[in-house]
């Protein structure tokens, strides 16, 4: 057996364009960068590269998950197109902290923070005075992201994991959420 | 060409609302996808690319290598059972009787999937509804 056989790649597709959806909404950029290429595209280019690739862009187990490796790669892609058309609303160096030797608290990242906090305000006004749904968002606001989400919310609403999933069903359908995360805000306001 | 480490995002509320898409079981998966990219159809995408691929290996007098097999293995069309790979058949059943976990369009089923919000006056009319529906199918039976 190889190290691909088990790859569900059609999972890794729509975990990489859910996460560059992400990237963008980060960056507060457009969701269309020059001559109607969009992060749709992106992500077809590094599906392209890494299957052209003789040996899969060198990818093995021990690199960590091919999601996490070619999630890198659709990053920098990404941040590359953005730079280009000037399109960045925070800083670039964000992404790679690392490499970055200003303070993390630094004006540098007044921008996303600012994003994020833009965000939570505008989930807010989408879903009104509907209250479940408002105690939903502010239960994210405590929950750190990481992995079970659902139980996390769960815990926090009193709810089950299964109750949880039914109101981000919910939340899905209010206007403008779909929206707000798939980063189309900004191509919906030039139409 | 990927740098060491995975670039630090800092989750922002709709990331802690739904999740990183890679820690998503495939139900959920699936369902924010179709909501947030309707119309897209992943299998098609990856399985075009994986082509393309392919047929750049074979030009170069190459088979494809093993990447590429398994994703064009992982993504081909299924236009007939015969000589389907048991653990293939077996992925076809399971997706024939999983449960339908999006949402009911049709009023006779929709409240049932709905978690303690449903007004008694619209509970009352969906039941009316279903009960018409059930004398329907029993009129039905009845008939030769």
């Amino acid at each position: 057996m190889n190290r691909f056989q088990n790859i569900d790649f059609v999972r890794v597709y729509k975990v990489l364009l859910l996460r560059a959806m992400g990237i963008v909404r980060h960056y507060g950029g457009l969701d269309t960068f020059d001559g109607g290429f969009d992060y749709e595209d992106v992500l077809g280019d590094v599906f392209k590269e890494f299957l052209e690739s003789p040996d899969g862009l060198g990818w093995k187990e021990s690199k960590g998950r091919i999601e996490a490796f070619l999630g890198t790669i659709l990053h920098n892609k990404i941040v590359d197109h953005l730079r280009r058309q000037k399109h960045l609303g925070g800083p670039l160096e964000d992404g790679n902290q690392a490499a970055s030797p200003r303070s993390k608290n630094g004006p540098q990242n007044a921008a996303p923070a600012q994003a994020k906090s833009d965000f939570t305000e505008r989930l807010y006004m989408l879903v009104g005075d509907d209250a479940p749904l408002r105690d939903l968002i502010a239960a994210a606001e405590m929950t750190s992201g990481g992995p079970n989400v659902n139980q996390e919310l769960g815990d926090i609403l009193g709810k089950t994991p299964h109750q949880v999933s039914k109101l981000k069903e919910r939340l899905l359908k209010k206007e403008g959420v779909r929206e707000l995360y798939a980063a189309r805000q900004a191509a919906k306001t030039r139409a | 060409m990927p740098r060491d480490k995975q670039p630090k995002q800092e989750p922002d509320i709709l990331e802690n609302l739904f999740g990183d898409p890679a820690d998503l079981a495939d139900d959920e998966l699936d369902l924010l996808f179709a909501a947030l990219a309707p119309g897209t159809d992943a299998a098609t995408h990856v399985r075009s690319i994986a082509q393309g691929a392919a047929v750049k290996h074979r030009l170069q007098g190459k088979l494809p290598p093993n990447h590429v097999q398994a994703a064009l293995d992982g993504t081909r069309e299924i236009t007939t059972l015969d000589n389907m790979a048991p653990s293939k058949l077996r992925q076809v059943v399971d997706a024939i009787k999983a449960p339908f976990a999006g949402p009911a369009f049709d009023p006779s089923y929709a409240y049932r999937n709905r978690d303690g919000e449903l007004d008694t006056d619209d509970q009352a009319i969906i039941d009316a509804l279903t009960e018409d529906l059930q004398e329907d199918w029993n009129d039905e039976d009845k008939e030769p």
